[in-house]
């Protein structure tokens, strides 16, 4: 399907979630674990509710269900800190996650004014030549760490209502972390890249969130 | 630094928001809660939830294999290495 008749359709859904919804756009590898569980307790730490392609399975109405997905989120954290090339045979870039932004961009500037993303990177400057379309446009600088994620996402939103500092998300983390186990065992999964685990996370992380921080 | 975003998170999504918004059953986010609990308590001073300290150096009885070959072992031995 075209990409225009995809944004147009993703026009039609409904924003069930409103403004509570953040998607995060990040590579999907065990070297990014830990990362993956930092930015879910960073979101929840937020009072919102993380929204990944995760969700979705494959299949042939994909590329629409990641615009609903987008459609649906008032947000969008999108890193683009795996830019190298994979180990496997053939040895290729990851395109899924700036793909992902340009729809996002793409959706901002026509059906979704609303939308707000930011852009997250582990190396200062590598996007001006990775991705110099994006120039003007600051990204965030994580070092590839969990407390680089943290202090990033504490200083890209500001909270109408409070502002989580990195001690409470670094807690909802330790839940998360704590937990990681017992969730992977539970779904059968050894990493926690699949619906089950991440929807599983983000609703412990949403537990933790009410408790120890917001 | 890019400029950050003002956020509207007047009212923070509440266990049940998230999991309706995510598609997860009741009875699994009881399951979840259950688990936020197990991994914390509330101090009787401050009424503040505390997060249990990790016990270490010892293997919990439920991973441990049937037979009671200890898997551990394997564990152990990577940390002299």
């Amino acid at each position: 399907m075209p990409v225009g008749r995809a944004i147009k359709r993703a026009q039609g859904a409904k924003r069930k979630n409103g403004p509570r919804s953040v998607f995060l756009n990040i590579p999907y590898d065990a070297a990014f674990q830990n990362l993956l569980l930092a930015y879910i307790a960073a979101i929840s730490a937020f009072g919102f509710t993380p929204r990944a392609t995760l969700e979705i399975p494959f299949g042939r109405r994909r590329l629409d269900r990641i615009l609903a997905l987008i459609r649906q989120s008032k947000y969008s954290v999108h890193d683009l800190s795996r830019v190298e090339l994979d180990r496997k045979a053939p040895r290729t870039p990851r395109f899924n996650m700036p793909f992902e932004l340009g729809l996002a961009i793409a959706l901002e500037r026509t059906a979704h004014p609303d939308h707000e993303w930011v852009v997250c990177e582990s190396v200062r400057r590598r996007i001006q030549k990775s991705l110099s379309d994006l120039d003007g446009t600051g990204a965030y600088i994580h070092d590839g760490t969990i407390k680089g994620v943290f202090r990033e996402m504490a200083n890209a939103f500001v909270g109408t209502r409070s502002q989580p500092t990195v001690r409470e998300m670094s807690r909802i983390y330790r839940v998360l972390r704590t937990q990681l186990r017992s969730i992977l065992r539970r779904a059968g999964a050894a990493d926690p890249f699949s619906a089950r685990v991440f929807t599983d996370l983000c609703v412990l992380a949403s537990k933790a969130a009410n408790e120890l921080a917001v | 630094m890019p400029q950050p975003i003002r956020v509207d998170n007047e009212r923070p999504a509440t266990v049940r928001d998230t999991a309706r918004v995510l598609g997860v059953s009741k009875k699994r986010t009881d399951e979840l809660v259950r688990l936020f609990e197990r991994t914390t308590y509330r101090d009787a001073k401050t009424g503040e939830f505390v997060i249990r300290a990790k016990k270490s150096g010892t293997i919990a009885k439920k991973d441990r294999s049937p037979n009671a070959s200890g898997k551990g072992h394997k564990a152990s031995s990577r940390r002299k290495a």
